[in-house]
């Protein structure tokens, strides 16, 4: 049980640079003083009528691509030193491996800038929030708010994935189409509820979609009750954040259209519903619906280790 | 008796490690030829179905879409191919329900329980990774417009493969890839669209 533990450790040791330093925020620490707003610092904040949670990736700049180079560079250099011994390893066993008349170990590859990585940039600041920590909940309106503290940029919404300390516990990735949004330092950027109800309710958008429509009517039409249209629970679109977050201005989030990603997590994926004036879709291709314009489709590369 | 109880402690263990991300080998587009349509055999794609193999469609299945050129139906295929390659799973079904609630909103606690219990059927582990595999083929395929055919498993192993743990081979992939290209781009079937 312990290797199993140690193992669990190890796989999370292995993705802690891509750990995000963004931090919730609660209304009771700000209260007893234990958390402050910054004004340097980003703040996203969500509202939905029941605990949710999601992910944002955090489009690389300047200071994040320096500091990936310096890891890039620091992980090559140990990758380098490692490999004449790991030749010599692997020249022994071929060795072994020839006089016991068993199959040849895989030559080690020497490690070239082309063959070489570390976790992709992409991942070094993701952002999560929720289910739990929110920042209050409204109980007359029956409403759980998120807020959280992240470092300034362009975020892209990944999709509606459920984040532990270095890993993912499931959901879906957007990964053929999402849309992605401006933080600015020292205003809180209002999301409102627009990730979850902005989208148009499409049936049958997905497979999960489809198989859940599916059940609904059988279950409907055994009970002879009427068949919900899609989006006829949808909550309306709002904004708005409590007073006690007063001391920062708030700014409705401005939503654009964004491309296709990576599926890094290996996940379940899909796309985000149209969105009228934001999000639209041609075949696959994404169209920014406030330009009319293509969103360019970036090749999509695996992070699978390749079989000769 | 120890280190099969290990064994499974490990496997235990792993099974419930939720997804991280896929770092161990250098991103890269897997790099392609275009290959020669006119070199390669169609497959068969005859067969009268049973219902056997009616319950089976979710499964073996094929794409094909009106239009669509051999070059444009590989590149399609060889994109969904990189997206739903490599797997992990969905731990239980909450996350996938909150996930559709997102998606979809708020709609009746049956479509997303339905939604919980369409995940909690799989078991972890190979099969689940299997299945997650097909259900993001169908996804990716469909935005891409492509509509879905059944087959019988046996058609179906020709010219599809099937990655649980592991990946197969390229040179086995490719194979599959080219001719599922070739379908998908080739006479229009005649057999009833699936759907989604």
């Amino acid at each position: 049980m312990m290797r199993a533990l140690k193992l669990i450790v190890a796989a999370s040791a292995l993705v802690a640079p891509a750990l995000a330093l963004a931090e919730a925020v609660e209304e009771k620490n700000i209260a007893s003083g234990k958390q402050k707003l910054d004004p340097a610092s980003g703040y996203i904040f969500v509202q939905a009528n029941y605990r949710t949670f999601g992910m944002f990736l955090r489009v690389p700049d300047d200071s994040t691509r320096v500091e990936y180079q310096k890891d890039w560079d620091e992980a090559f250099a140990k990758a380098q030193k490692k490999y004449p011994g790991q030749l010599k390893n692997w020249q022994n066993n071929a060795k072994i491996a020839e006089q016991t008349g068993k199959e040849q170990p895989a030559k080690p590859v020497e490690p070239t800038p082309e063959n070489f990585s570390i976790e992709p940039i992409e991942l070094r600041d993701t952002v999560s929030f929720g289910p739990m920590f929110i920042y209050n909940k409204d109980e007359p309106a029956n409403r759980f708010n998120y807020l959280t503290s992240v470092k300034p940029g362009t975020y892209i919404y990944y999709g509606p994935l459920l984040m532990q300390p270095g890993m993912v516990a499931g959901g879906q990735c957007y990964c053929m189409g999402t849309v992605r949004f401006e933080v600015k330092p020292g205003v809180i950027t209002d999301l409102g509820n627009f990730l979850i109800a902005a989208a148009d309710s499409v049936k049958n958008w997905d497979v999960a979609s489809a198989d859940a429509w599916r059940r609904a009517e059988e279950k409907a039409t055994k009970k002879g009750e009427p068949v919900e249209a899609p989006g006829a629970g949808r909550p309306k679109l709002a904004y708005g954040v409590p007073d006690s977050l007063k001391a920062l201005p708030a700014v409705q989030a401005e939503f654009h259209a964004h491309g296709k990603l990576n599926n890094y997590y290996a996940l379940m994926f899909t796309r985000m519903p149209p969105i009228p004036g934001v999000l639209g879709y041609r075949r696959d291709t994404v169209i920014d619906l406030r330009t009319g314009q293509d969103v360019p489709n970036p090749v999509i590369k695996t992070q699978v280790k390749i079989k000769k | 008796m120890r280190s099969l109880r290990l064994v499974t402690a490990v496997a235990v263990a792993c099974a419930s490690m939720p997804a991280i991300a896929q770092e161990q080998a250098a991103p890269q587009l897997v790099p392609y030829e275009l290959p020669d349509p006119a070199t390669l055999t169609r497959p068969k794609l005859d067969f009268t179905p049973t219902p056997q193999d009616e319950a089976d469609f979710d499964k073996y299945f094929y794409f094909h879409r009106e239009g669509s050129g051999f070059a444009e139906a590989y590149a399609d295929i060889r994109e969904c191919d990189a997206l739903a390659s490599g797997s992990s799973i969905y731990l239980d079904g909450s996350a996938a329900m909150a996930g559709a609630m997102a998606n979809y909103g708020v709609l009746a606690a049956g479509i997303g329980s339905a939604v919980g219990s369409l995940i909690a059927d799989a078991i972890f582990g190979s099969a689940a990774r299997r299945q997650q595999r097909r259900i993001n083929l169908r996804n990716c395929m469909g935005f891409k417009e492509y509509q879905r055919y059944g087959l019988t498993g046996e058609l179906w192993k020709d010219f599809n493969f099937e990655e649980g743990h592991g990946r197969k081979k390229e040179g086995e992939r490719d194979n599959a890839l080219e001719l599922q290209a070739l379908v998908a781009s080739g006479p229009k079937p005649t057999t009833k669209e699936l759907g989604l």
